[in-house]
């Protein structure tokens, strides 16, 4: 619990991180970070009073820490304290509830706190709560806060309206700058004017005609005269300015004057009018143009245009007489032109008849699908003088640039020495041949052609030139060409071809002597094997079989090719076989595959004999095909039977013996015929040790040669299987102390629950598990044996922590004499019969033996019995 | 979680553990703990953790905790049962970035996020920043744990474990989905405060109630201790005379000053802000072990995990260690607990959150994280 100097400091401290930027989110994230982190809260958020888009009054997060406060339970359970809110009386309602303080289902806590004129705080706080007090002495701070909220928003404003006043002001800068801009412009164009002035000035200076402002009345307003002498008479130029026309002209003509100056302001339009004015003994022509000034306000400009007139009634005669003669010559003219008419129509007609054939043979020769040339004979070469069309598009030429060379100049260099040889002059001589040419495009492309020519002639009727029409065979000798050489790829293909066939055909004579061969030898080899080998079909049909087979089952080999494979066995395997077949071919299981099988044979006498057999699947392309080598055991049965017997018998006689010298030793080591000295005790010890292994030896040969002889009998009768366990592990327990092995017995099957079978034999098989376990495992381990009723059956097994066994050795250890590789490798003694003879005792009561091993880490052999055996 | 033990420190050694850990199939991430002393450098590694395939985050620290041992030369590697999201927050002492920004867009989805690992360069100048980021960002809807790597002779230089090689300056945010329990606690108490902080740059200390920093400091620890400070023993006098932040209803945060600045600056591992208020603290070897031992108890508490057998990952300042030395045996003993395997590092700073407390960068704290792999 902090002290409330601590408090008073820690709100302090939060005091100091308010308000330290007018920017609102900046303000926010130091101040409400500093507050959460010295309170140790987990979260918070600001909710500010605001309308929402549809002017609804509620409280909007403006700022929170995290920043997403969605999946924070607690926060969220806060929000639904939230009311709904439609005005700001019910704004105050609810901050008069406040602090409102809460807890969420977890325990955590939350509080909502107001802020003044503003919103709200909340505060969620996981663990230990807040205390009253604390929340009391944050109500100061959180007026600050809201305080300091205010600021941001009046700063906000501020700065809004600050870069407002800043807009209007430049707006008005940019205004005035504009203004200036248009004053200049106008004292530019003052002076522009003004210099316009000057120059119109000038103008009007030069020009030789007298100019009048007058008003409707006629009033002179201003004017410009070029002398005196324009003036009426007794009109002096002073005397002008104020006056009215009809003071200074003639009646008449002052009222034309105002007529027209009346239309002129009507209208609108410039008016010109001429007239007389006796001046100086002379009438002078006038002519007079009123043009629209200010508003009824006319420029008149008076020019003087009697020399004008004059001149132009002296041509107005010589243009009359000019007339006249010219109406005599055009009759004379018409009379003639009548005739021309006629004569010229005639023509026309002719040559319109001509243009036309002209066009049509012009169409003809350009339009025709070959090239066709007309040359002149000049000093010995065909310059040529015209050529359709199709000449230029296919040599890429314009006709000018044609037209006047000699067509040599389009042939290649071999069809131009053809031309020199005497082509172009036989053609001069009349004969025309069909000759093949070649002509070179602009491109440089070759273009073979066939040329016919025939004699062109001039008008009286000698030969000057030729025309020449060449027909475009490029594409022709193409596909002559290339027609050429795919028959010579055809020939040579045909060729290579008919090499390989040849090469290909004594390559398989070959290979059918060498497969001839190789049959040869294969058959000699299979029928020199010393064994039967029949292959036989998916179907389980003979396909092959060797003499072996012959000699064995009595058959000859013709006689069994095509035969089913269960001829050659008794019928009672036959079932078995078909299944077996049908199992692999469905799952490609196949349990009797590649191991030696032991079988019966059926001869064709009709006899049976011990068989053994190796069959292996072999697929050669699609075809799967089963071989089989068997062998006749007939002898080595007969052999194995006189072996056992000689074993049992030399077991026998040598049990006999060995009792009595165990005897002896038992009577001598127990110190009735005197004591002994240590080393002879031991000595002793060591021979009675031998002793009992060579007795235990003999026993399981004894009991490996009944097995081999079907004579083990089992002397079963009902016993107590726990009884059987802890007899043996009595029996062995002095083993296991002797290597410090932790020896364990969990006994499940109940105590008293029997069980019928021969407990002697099945104390054998124990034993012989157990002391197993305990051989092959290292001093300090540990041994299991648990016994249990499993599928109502006794399951017996034996867990050791030992050397355990290679994966490789495991599938072999029920096997006679066979003992594990490792087992020699640790010195471990051991004759390789007990598993074998284990497994024949189980088996003899219905039950199955098994073991499972890890190399290093240790062994579990396993047995059941069934209840029922 | 598959952890093996390199305690050779060499690079043959790394990479013969990294083997090893990585041979487990059931690897898909890997979190690396290295000793100071193996003096590893970029130059050596990192090409070897380029080519990693699997995702990676640690660091180097002054020192590394492998059960009850200690090791100064040494690498933990620690296979994750599931690939760890990595993000690497680089320029950790740029005033400039604005790591709330950075964090918003590098993770757009947390949903399946239980527990964050933060692995920072411990010498970097703006950690609690990022701390203040990721709270600001995530809130406490996740756990944290982590700490600052770094040398002990406090020269910045790559420290941080990571698949693009070793980083400086920069920090690790390694997302998993795994349950953890945090416990946090450091055993110092006030000797002597409140002083107002008057002058602060991020974790530079200038002036303490309107005078240079150390001047109070050294009236204060040369009374309490009866030592006189020099330029040479600065770290070994300070070490046990931490700062202490307040903070209402929670043990003091405590800030270590390790250097002096220039005109009587105190240079600590973590920001103190300007204007606060600080207390200068003093430990005892019984309050510290008992502090370790209850980060324990509150870790456990916190732990919502279904494992039985799951992992204790203990963060511890370096400073702690240097504090207690013979004496720091008992803390290990404190939070060894044999059902447990436990693996951690001596710090420069820690970072932790158990989902009760603002998310804070530690100093001289014992932070115990039981992990659920």
């Amino acid at each position: 619990m902090s002290s409330s100097a601590e408090q008073i400091q820690i709100l302090y401290e939060i005091a100091m991180s308010i308000g330290t930027s007018l920017e609102l989110d900046q303000m926010l994230k130091k101040a409400l970070s500093t507050l959460l982190k010295k309170l140790n809260c987990s979260a918070g958020g600001i909710h500010f009073v605001k309308k929402d888009v549809n002017q609804d009054l509620g409280f909007e997060q403006i700022y929170a820490i995290p920043l997403n406060t969605d999946r924070n339970r607690t926060y969220q359970a806060a929000l639904q304290h939230l009311p709904q809110l439609t005005d700001r009386k019910q704004v105050a309602d609810f901050y008069r509830k406040l602090p409102l303080r809460g807890q969420d289902q977890a325990g955590n806590h939350f509080h909502l706190l107001e802020l003044p004129d503003v919103g709200l705080l909340v505060l969620i706080k996981n663990g230990q709560d807040l205390d009253p007090f604390m929340v009391k002495s944050l109500q100061p701070l959180l007026e600050k806060l809201a305080g300091a909220c205010q600021a941001c928003w009046q700063s906000e404003e501020l700065v809004a309206a600050h870069q407002h006043a800043m807009k209007v002001n430049f707006e008005l800068v940019e205004k005035s700058n504009a203004l200036n801009r248009s004053r200049q412009d106008l004292l530019n164009v003052l002076q522009e004017l003004r210099q316009v002035a000057a120059r119109n000035q000038t103008i009007l200076d030069a020009i030789p005609d007298a100019m009048f402002y007058l008003n409707r009345s006629g009033d002179i307003l201003d004017y410009k005269i070029v002398g005196e002498q324009d003036l009426p008479p007794g009109v002096s130029p002073e005397m002008l300015a104020g006056r009215n026309l009809q003071q200074i002209l003639p009646p008449d003509l002052a009222d034309l004057t105002l007529h027209y100056i009346g239309q002129t302001l009507d209208s609108r339009k410039i008016q010109v009018f001429e007239c007389q004015l006796p001046l100086r003994q002379r009438r002078q022509e006038l002519e007079v143009r009123l043009v629209v000034g200010e508003p009824n306000e006319v420029l008149a400009i008076v020019r003087n245009i009697t020399k004008r007139k004059q001149a132009e009634k002296a041509l107005q005669k010589v243009k009359e007489e000019l007339e006249r003669r010219v109406e005599a010559r055009t009759a004379e003219l018409s009379k003639s032109n009548t005739l021309l008419k006629q004569e010229i129509g005639e023509r026309q007609k002719v040559e319109e008849q001509l243009r036309q054939a002209e066009q049509r043979y012009r169409t003809l020769f350009d339009e025709a699908p070959v090239m066709y040339v007309i040359t002149r004979d000049q000093g010995g070469a065909p310059i040529v003088t015209d050529c359709n069309q199709q000449f230029l598009t296919t040599l890429g030429y314009r006709r000018a640039e044609v037209v006047g060379r000699s067509l040599a100049d389009f042939y290649t260099p071999a069809s131009q020495a053809d031309l020199v040889e005497g082509g172009y002059q036989r053609a001069l001589q009349g004969h025309f041949d069909t000759e093949e040419r070649s002509l070179l495009t602009r491109a440089g492309r070759v273009v073979e052609t066939l040329l016919r020519a025939r004699p062109e002639t001039d008008a009286e009727g000698h030969v000057c030139g030729k025309r020449a029409m060449f027909v475009d065979v490029t594409a022709r000798k193409r596909a002559e060409e290339a027609l050429r050489q795919t028959h010579a790829e055809l020939e040579r293909k045909v060729e290579a071809r008919t090499a390989e066939l040849s090469a290909a055909n004594v390559r398989l004579k070959q290979e059918i002597i060498d497969r001839k061969q190789t049959e040869q030898t294969l058959t000699t080899v299979l029928n020199t094997v010393g064994e039967g080998i029949i292959a036989v079909d998916s179907t389980g049909t003979i396909v092959t079989v060797n003499q072996e087979v012959q000699r064995i089952w009595g058959y000859q080999q013709e006689e069994l090719i095509g035969r089913k494979l269960q001829i050659l066995m008794p019928e009672k395997y036959r079932s078995t076989h078909q299944a077996g077949l049908q199992r692999y071919l469905q799952t490609g299981a196949g349990r009797m595959l590649g191991q030696w099988l032991e079988l019966e044979g059926l001869r064709k006498d009709g006899s049976t004999f011990p068989l053994e057999v190796h069959i292996t699947a072999t697929r050669i392309g699609e075809r799967l095909l089963f071989t089989a080598a068997a062998r006749d055991i007939t002898e080595r049965h007969e052999f194995e039977k006189m072996r056992d017997n000689f074993v049992s018998t030399v077991s026998h006689e040598l049990r006999t013996p060995l009792a009595s010298i165990m005897g002896f030793l038992e009577t001598v080591l127990g110190g009735r015929p005197g004591p002994l000295t240590e080393v002879q005790q031991r000595f002793l010890q060591n021979s009675y040790k031998s002793s009992e292994r060579l007795l235990k030896l003999i026993e399981e040969l004894l009991t490996i040669s009944r097995i081999q002889q079907g004579t083990l009998k089992l002397d079963k009768r009902s016993f107590l299987p726990a009884q059987a366990v802890q007899n043996v592990r009595e029996m062995v327990a002095s083993l296991a102390a002797a290597k410090s092995i932790g020896l364990e017995v969990e006994n499940e099957w109940p105590s008293d629950k029997k069980l019928v079978g021969d407990q002697d034999r099945l104390e054998q098989v124990i034993t012989n598990l157990v002391g197993n376990a305990i051989k092959f495992t290292p001093e300090g381990g540990r041994v299991w044996l648990h016994s249990d009723e499993a599928d109502g059956s006794w399951q017996f097994k034996v867990v050791d922590t030992g050397i355990g066994i290679p994966e490789a050795d495991i599938p072999r250890l029920f096997q006679r004499f066979y003992r594990a590789s490792n087992a020699a490798e640790a010195q471990i003694q051991g004759t390789g019969l007990g598993l074998y003879v284990c497994q024949a005792i189980v088996e003899e009561h219905g039950g199955q033996i098994g073991l499972e091993s890890k190399l290093d880490a240790g062994t579990t052999a396993w047995f059941t019995i069934p209840a029922s055996n | 979680m598959i952890i093996e033990v390199d305690k050779t420190g060499s690079i043959a050694g790394f990479q013969e553990t990294l083997a090893a850990v990585l041979a487990y199939e059931q690897v898909k991430g890997l979190l690396i703990l290295a000793g100071e002393a193996n003096n590893f450098t970029p130059a050596a590694l990192d090409e070897t953790l380029k080519n990693m395939p699997v995702p990676l985050f640690g660091g180097i620290f002054p020192e590394i905790i492998a059960g009850r041992e200690k090791l100064a030369r040494g690498t933990i590697i620690a296979g994750l049962p599931m690939a760890p999201k990595v993000q690497i927050i680089p320029k950790l002492s740029d005033i400039t970035v604005d790591y709330d920004g950075i964090i918003d867009k590098k993770f757009s989805n947390l949903d399946q996020t239980k527990t964050m690992f933060v692995v920072v360069d411990g010498l970097s100048k703006r950690i609690s920043a990022l701390i203040d980021s990721l709270f600001n960002i995530f809130g406490l809807e996740i756990n944290y744990i982590g700490g600052g790597a770094g040398s002990l002779s406090f020269e910045q230089k790559p420290c941080l474990f990571t698949n693009q090689g070793l980083l400086q300056d920069s920090a690790l945010l390694a997302m998993l989905e795994i349950e953890s329990g945090i416990g946090v606690s450091h055993g110092w108490t006030t000797l002597q405060g409140p002083f107002k902080v008057t002058e602060a740059d991020r974790n530079i200390v200038k002036s303490l109630d309107w005078r240079p920093a150390f001047e109070l400091y050294r009236e204060v620890v040369e009374q309490a201790s009866g030592q006189a400070f020099s330029h040479a023993n600065f770290f070994e006098l300070a070490k046990g005379y931490p700062f202490g932040i307040n903070k209402l209803g929670a043990e003091k945060i405590v800030r270590d000053p390790i250097m002096l600045g220039q005109n009587g600056a105190l240079i600590c591992v973590g920001e103190v802000p300007e204007g606060c208020y600080v207390d200068i603290l003093a430990g005892k070897v019984a309050s510290l072990v008992g502090a370790a031992r209850k980060a324990l108890v509150l870790g456990q508490r916190a732990f919502r995990g279904q494992s039985t057998t799951p992992t204790m990952l203990f963060m511890d300042c370096i400073s702690r260690a240097l504090f207690l030395e013979e004496e720091f045996c008992q803390e290990l003993d404190a939070i060894f607990d044999q059902n447990m395997p436990l693996l951690g590092a001596l710090t420069l700073g820690e970072i932790a959150n158990s989902g009760q407390d603002y998310l804070e960068f530690y100093n001289k704290t014992a932070v115990v994280g039981i992990l659920e792999a």
